[in-house]
């Protein structure tokens, strides 16, 4: 592991290290390629331009030759013939700048040819020399003179000549070697001046002189040639000019040229020609042939000019360098870089995998482990006893469960056949599902209860397959089914016990039934009865109140006199029957109010009503009465409204009823006291004396009907005992309640609380009822809601009492404007309801024409300013075409839309 | 053949009651007034049914019941239980003791007519 780990490593080095060296290798290569072709481009444009030079010189060359042709084959050359053969090559050779004819002049001829020129016309002509400033000096003797006797320039040419002429050329020394050369080999010479001679600037002048000899005379010996000498045909050109010409056309390569004399004594360098891609030519520098010679990027060549030999060094310039650079080698070694980069990752990745895949697989082999042990550990905790079966029912593996019950050890069971351990047997149990299992492939489970094996198991088998899918054998789990088997008896017997249970409820059940059918058919039966009881009572009352009132009548006249005068005996007589007869009365109209009021057929009529006034009102009628017995009587309520929803004729009944109650069970001088309080949640009404009180023990039946106990009544008729029964039935179908307090001897406190309903509540309760009468003979009811606007501001105007009047008010109007069976309710927030019953939604509208009509007259017809601009909204809704419940109702009516 | 049933009842009227209005539904009724004279004609005489008030002067009607259940075995008449007060507690000690049925006596003895039909 740890090797392979090193050699991973050293490949992570060995790879690039051979990468960056292959890299090196290629590009280096390229580049050598890429120079050599380069290298190739320069030597072809160098040996064309060596070409075309070479070319150019030897042409002069040979011009100077035809010359000495010319010379060789005419006696003596006259200037013009001269000049018109010259004049011929300056066209073709536009290198050449002039022909010179230097004829040489011995010293005895001097005075001979000086004379001879003034006679031609040049009067000062003398032999004469030049020095390098360009100063003419005469002559100093000398053996021999070549002076310049005539020129043929080129048209280029600007140069004063006749100033030369009789100039000693031999005098200046670089010429006078060639032109010894010259006559003693008697071949052509050149001499290239470096050093300006004759005010020329010319660089690189260069002069190619031809020696001529005297026609006719021998020149074969150096001696014959010194001797018989007549002068030199010099042809100058210039190098630089040469090279120029020669060169046009050409597209500048970046070569530059250097032309070296190889003297013996040493190279020098005539001329140096730098290319005219060069940035700065001035600047160039021509290459010596050593320092040629060491750089390894030149080309040169020799070349034969005249007798001289010149070497050509071509050398490539700055530019040519870089216009012929190649970018291949370093494309080529980044390339190559980049690869071996892209190796180093990709290697790196792979070792990286490697590793990964190492580290997987290692962690595989544990996670293997561990599952093994764990399935092992699992096989062995499998609390069922398993087995695993071959083919032919031998045990191949078995769990530690089963080898605890057996308490046994894996050997002694491994290798044997299932039935023979378990069974004790020598063939397969009868129904054993592994051999089932064998049979058709499938997993078998059967309940075994051999009781050779001491418990009930529950046994099943699955088979087990090879990879082929070839049966192989089974897993044979069993499992103890002991407990199982008692919780199933144990059900068995609690189900049956659940059964009996609900067998028992059931019966229970229907015998309830049964028996609440009967006390069903007994209560219809009751209710006939009271039925009958209160029809009875009714009819009754009724029947015997027109002879009762024809009896008092009768009596009245008879105690009035009418029908003539009466003893007092029977005065006193009468006046006992008098009063029975209205105390029978009394008792005939309390029965038929306990009655209705029994029979459910009392409905109570609520109108905002403010408590504190009515019981004023009602107690003040009784001052009167109270005066009689001397008592007195004490009222006392808020200043302050309280306004309450009530049928007020029924709670004046029931005042009245404690008041005559107080007032004649007080005795004389009496006092009785009448107390309201309110609070925001319920009223509160007592009606409390000093009298004779009630006994503690009669207090519980004081409500009960036709009670009537020892009071001292204070004289009168007596009661009819169902006055307070009465008043107690009133209150609590206002949902109040009432009771009675009372110290026997020292008076009595009955006293009544009555629940504040809201108006909207009220008007719910209102509209309920309306639709339950209405819901009963299925028919219709329709409500009209009508609002005053801007109550509050009329409220303000009027003040609180005043407001209510005229709420009233108008509820009066409205109320006996309707010819229809209706209920209106006016609530206290300037909101009035008028609940039409058997009313469709048509005919209500002309109800509200009606209504609307009636509303305008009365306000119209008021002095308040504030009422008489009173305005309404009106709605209408109507059941059950439009809203099926009170809120529908009274949200319609309103013109509340529910999104 | 006329069904044959036996109405252990200490209650003269209820028995009466009771009697006729099995007969006239056709059925034939021999009357027991207490658990120990029930229970010595019911194992004697083929009863197709028995029917047992649950309250008896010598006998709880419920051990009648089950000694009648458990003398004659497969044998056995159908047994109805028959109460004068409902009460979950007493139908399950009626099935318990092995009553066929649980019936709460009404004025009409409609539920008792119902459930004899049902069992014979």
């Amino acid at each position: 592991m740890i090797r392979e780990k090193k050699g991973i490593h050293l490949s992570l080095l060995l790879v690039p290290a051979v990468g960056l060296l292959l890299t090196a290798i290629v590009s280096f290569k390229t580049y050598q390629s890429e120079h050599s072709k380069v290298q190739t481009v320069f030597n072809e444009a160098s040996a064309y331009r060596f070409k075309q030079i070479e070319d150019a010189i030897q042409s002069s060359v040979w011009t100077v030759e035809s010359f000495s042709s010319f010379y060789a084959s005419s006696s003596s050359v006259e200037q013009s013939e001269f000049n018109i053969f010259a004049q011929g090559y300056f066209r073709r050779q536009p290198q050449i700048f002039e022909f010179r004819w230097l004829r040489r002049v011995p010293e005895s001829k001097r005075q001979e040819y000086e004379t001879a020129g003034r006679a031609l016309g040049l009067p000062d002509l003398k032999i004469k020399e030049i020095d390098k400033a360009g100063n003419f000096t005469p002559a100093p003797q000398k053996q021999e003179y070549f002076v310049v006797d005539f020129i043929s320039t080129s048209p280029n040419s600007k140069y004063d000549y006749k100033r030369i002429f009789g100039l000693d050329i031999s005098s200046i020394p670089e010429r006078w070697q060639a032109m010894e050369r010259a006559r003693d080999t008697e071949e052509p010479a050149i001499a290239v001046e470096t050093e300006h001679y004759e005010g020329l600037d010319i660089p690189s002048a260069s002069r190619i002189f031809a020696p001529i000899y005297i026609n006719g005379l021998p020149h074969n010996t150096l001696e014959e040639r010194r001797e018989n000498l007549t002068g030199f045909v010099v042809l100058l050109f210039r190098l630089d000019e040469l090279v120029g010409i020669s060169l046009k056309g050409i597209p500048a390569a970046g070569v530059d040229i250097a032309f070296y004399d190889s003297a013996p004594a040493g190279e020098r360098l005539l001329y140096f020609y730098p290319s005219p891609m060069r940035r700065n030519p001035v600047a160039a520098e021509a290459l010596s042939p050593k320092e040629a010679k060491k750089s390894s990027f030149y080309w040169s060549n020799t070349l034969q000019v005249a007798d001289r030999k010149w070497t050509m060094i071509f050398s490539p310039c700055p530019e040519f360098l870089i216009k012929n650079r190649s970018i291949l080698p370093w494309v080529t070694f980044g390339t190559g870089l980049f690869l071996t980069l892209l190796l180093m990752f990709y290697l790196r990745n792979i070792i990286e995998r490697g590793k990964q895949v190492e580290l997987l697989v290692k962690r595989r082999t544990e996670e293997l482990d561990r599952a093994n042990q764990e399935w092992l550990e699992t096989f062995n905790a499998i609390s069922d006893f398993v087995f695993i079966l071959d083919k032919d029912s031998v045990i191949i593996k078995v769990n530690k469960s089963l080898l605890d019950v057996l308490k046994t050890g894996e050997r002694d069971i491994v290798g044997r056949k299932c039935f023979e351990v378990m069974h004790k047997k020598d063939s397969p149990w009868l129904s054993c599902p592994h051999q089932q299992t064998l049979k058709d492939n499938k997993a078998h489970t059967e309940e075994v209860s051999d009781p050779g094996l001491g418990l009930p198991l529950l046994v099943s088998t699955s088979p087990v397959f090879d990879e082929r899918g070839e049966l192989v054998g089974s897993v044979h789990i069993a499992k103890d089914i002991s407990a199982i088997k008692k919780t199933e008896n144990d059900l068995i017997k609690t189900k049956g016990e659940l059964e009996i249970e609900a067998w028992g409820l059931a019966k229970a059940n229907e015998g309830i039934k049964a028996l609440y059918g009967e006390l069903e058919q007994k209560n219809q039966e009751l209710k006939k009865i009271d039925q009958l009881k209160s029809d009875f009572v009714s009819i009754v009352s009724h029947e015997l109140r027109t002879p009762l009132a024809i009896m008092k009548e009768g009596v009245s006249l008879v105690l009035d006199k009418v029908t003539g005068e009466i003893t007092p005996k029977t005065g006193t007589t009468l006046e006992m029957v008098y009063n029975n007869i209205n105390r029978l009365a009394k008792l005939i109209n309390d029965l038929l109010d306990i009655s209705k009021i029994e029979a459910g057929k009392l409905q109570l009529k609520r109108t905002l009503t403010d408590m504190n006034r009515l019981v004023r009102d009602t107690a003040e009628k009784w001052l009167i009465s109270a005066k009689k017995k001397d008592q007195e009587i004490s009222i006392i309520t808020g200043d302050e409204r309280l306004n309450l929803y009530i049928d007020q004729d029924k709670l004046i009944q029931v005042l009245n009823n404690l008041l005559s109650n107080a007032i004649k069970f007080t005795p004389e001088k009496g006092r009785i006291t009448v107390q309201v309080r309110g609070d925001k949640d319920e009223a509160e009404v007592s009606v409390s004396d000093n009298g004779a009180g009630i006994p503690g023990e009669d207090l519980p039946r004081v409500f009960g009907k036709f009670q009537q106990f020892d009071r001292t009544a204070g004289g009168g008729a007596k009661g009819t005992g169902l006055g307070l029964a009465i008043c107690k039935e009133l209150v609590e179908l206002h949902e109040g309640s009432i009771k009675v307090e009372s110290i026997f001897g020292s008076g009595t406190k009955f006293s009544f609380t009555l629940p504040k309903k809201d108006s909207e509540t009220v008007f719910k309760e209102h509209i309920v009822e309306g639709i339950k009468e209405v819901a009963d003979r299925n028919s219709n009811l329709a409500l009209i809601s009508m609002r005053i606007l801007d109550f509050g501001r009329l409220q303000k105007a009027l003040g609180p009492d005043m407001t209510h009047s005229l709420l009233q008010e108008i509820e009066k109007v409205i109320n006996e404007s309707l010819r229809r069976k209706a209920d209106t309710v006016v609530r206290d927030t300037g909101e009035l309801i008028v609940i039409l019953f058997d009313t469709t939604k048509d005919q209500a509208q002309f109800v509200l024409g009606r209504i609307d009509a009636v509303i305008r007259n009365f306000l119209i017809n008021s002095r308040d300013e504030a009422v008489k601009i009173t305005a309404f909204n009106y709605g209408i809704s109507s059941y059950p075409n439009e809203a099926k419940n009170e809120l529908e109702l009274l949200d319609k009516a309103r013109g509340v839309i529910h999104v | 053949m006329l069904k044959k049933i036996l109405l252990i009842e200490d209650s003269i009227a209820s028995a009466d009651f009771i009697s006729k209005a099995l007969e006239s539904e056709g059925y034939e009724i021999s009357v027991a007034k207490n658990g120990a004279d029930g229970f010595q004609k019911a194992i004697g005489n083929g009863f197709d049914l028995v029917i047992i008030d649950i309250v008896l002067p010598d006998i709880n009607g419920l051990e009648v019941c089950r000694e009648i259940k458990s003398k004659l075995a497969k044998n056995s008449p159908k047994v109805i239980a028959l109460t004068g007060i409902v009460d979950a507690i007493d139908a399950v000690a009626a099935r318990r003791a092995g009553a066929d049925d649980f019936c709460v006596k009404t004025k009409d003895m409609l539920s008792l007519i119902e459930a004899v039909k049902k069992h014979i």
